[in-house]
């Protein structure tokens, strides 16, 4: 092989590698204007992160129906990760039925309100038997009633800036869906589960229900959600308690 | 034999006049074995974590398993179970995506390329001459015999038709069925859950096909060994054969 060979080689390699560059990080700054990248998008896994959230927000449709079942689907058995918190604050509003519980809508909404357990109780609901997988890889079918989350997204105004919805709880746990999770028609603040008040195991009083996504996004034991624009703003910025403990922000999966 | 059936499927060409391979055959090959040792190591991972497998929609300890694999999450210098569980199906799922979407397009690339190049077809497609019942019986006489295997220019009709399988056949379903425990890609397309006998099944299914793969590798990595293993590392490296 002759030499000026070797070196034209190695001129297109380097020039390919360097249009390759340039390509990524211009796709990096396009994705991030149409919000397709992920809050944890940092660190080595951010790759794998972003491609896949930014390829199933751009080929796959935002208002896909998660599958429903029939009653009789419904699993016998449905096993608990965090059950209730054994915190004062929730045990005396448990002992107390959550009567004097209110849900603090807030953030970059026009009205900022906060709703008793019958107020949303009272809302319209929607029922649906969806199929929950855990992270960890066993699952259940149950049937959940509550408040579709766009419902009381619409009620309070949500900014036009808006980008995230973010979910407190009597849990350290926190969490966030970003708009096409959260105006999605399954998408429930629910608090009946198989027919019944939801058990506090499960949630009680109110609990997030996202179908199309991995049990870990539906928050329990709801306290406040709050609408933001920028959630690197929001606790360690990556969207959620998880992230830091291994767990993706996206578990569309 | 039947080893020998399984085995053999590394082999190729082994005289020096032998086609070098093209240049894309051999970046895929390199980043697809990156990236499948990535998705078994996390794979395993994340079974620890629940190693339990069954048939149906839904599944959890308090249904029956079909069956459950004999290992337990390592328990780590005393770490809450919340940081080991983090460790190894939070992390091992990072490493697991990211390792799919590198072998996914690297594969992609692999095939498209080497149907354009005709390389599939001159290399895996089995030849005219070998659809026949006295070729298969000749192949499977040859791979008794290490030397008539080495002295073959190319592959012979079970290598050809193990790789195709491989390529087209297990690779994808594996994925399928990947994809078929997805909430958000089975509420797009809920036929892939439901042709694979739902979203547990899905789970049992991936996990034996994987299996397969991974045993296609250990049948492809000690083929190698016997047809020496320099030798065809190297071919599979460097654009010419070395001899």
């Amino acid at each position: 092989m002759s030499e000026t060979l070797t070196r034209r080689k190695l001129i297109t390699t380097g020039l390919a590698g360097l249009a390759g560059i340039a390509g990524i990080s211009a796709a990096e700054r396009i994705a991030n204007g149409y919000g397709l990248v992920p809050p944890d998008s940092g660190g080595i896994w951010g790759v794998g992160e972003t491609l896949t959230y930014a390829a199933q927000r751009m080929l796959m449709s935002h208002h896909s129906m998660a599958r429903e079942f029939s009653p009789c689907e419904i699993s016998k058995s449905i096993p608990v990760t965090n059950g209730a918190p054994q915190t004062d604050p929730y045990q005396r509003h448990l002992a107390n039925k959550f009567r004097d519980w209110r849900l603090m809508v807030d953030g970059i909404v026009a009205r900022p309100s906060s709703f008793s357990l019958t107020e949303i109780q009272r809302m319209p609901a929607r029922t649906q038997i969806t199929h929950q997988a855990c992270e960890q890889g066993w699952s259940f079918i149950a049937q959940w009633s509550g408040v579709p989350l766009s419902y009381v997204l619409n009620r309070v105004g949500v900014s036009t800036r808006a980008k995230y919805v973010v979910f407190w709880s009597f849990d350290p746990r926190w969490d966030s869906l970003d708009l096409t999770d959260a105006f999605h028609p399954q998408t429930l603040l629910a608090y009946n589960m198989n027919g019944q008040d939801l058990p506090p195991d499960y949630g009680a009083p109110l609990r997030v229900r996202v179908p199309r996504q991995l049990g870990y996004k539906s928050v329990k034991f709801l306290t406040r959600i709050t609408v933001v624009e920028d959630i690197k703003k929001v606790g360690d910025g990556r969207g959620s308690a998880l992230p830091s403990h291994g767990f993706s922000w996206y578990a569309g999966i | 034999m039947a080893t020998a059936y399984l085995v053999d499927v590394a082999c190729q060409p082994t005289t020096e006049k032998a086609a070098s391979r093209p240049a894309l055959v051999r970046i895929t090959h390199w980043i697809f074995t990156l990236s499948f040792f990535g998705l078994a190591f996390s794979g395993f991972a994340i079974v620890l974590v629940h190693p339990h497998f069954y048939w149906g929609e839904a599944g959890n300890v308090g249904t029956p398993a079909v069956f459950s694999l004999p290992v337990r999450p390592p328990i780590l210098f005393g770490l809450p179970e919340r940081s080991i569980v983090g460790a190894l199906s939070g992390r091992g799922r990072h490493l697991h995506f990211q390792s799919a979407w590198f072998a996914i397009l690297s594969g992609l690339v692999y095939v498209i390329s080497g149907i354009l190049s005709q390389h599939i077809r001159n290399q895996l497609v089995p030849t005219a001459d070998q659809l026949s019942w006295r070729s298969l019986r000749a192949a499977v006489r040859d791979h008794q015999s290490l030397r008539t295997l080495r002295a073959h220019r190319s592959y012979n009709l079970l290598q050809r038709l193990t790789y195709l399988f491989v390529i087209f056949i297990l690779f994808p379903l594996t994925t399928l069925s990947g994809f078929a425990m997805s909430p958000s890609i089975t509420s797009v397309f809920p036929s892939l859950a439901i042709a694979f006998g739902g979203q547990q099944s899905a789970r049992t299914i991936h996990f034996f096909l994987s299996s397969l793969l991974c045993l296609f590798l250990v049948a492809h990595v000690l083929m190698i060994c016997l047809a020496g293993f320099q030798k065809r590392v190297r071919s599979m490296i460097a654009s010419k054969e070395v001899s």
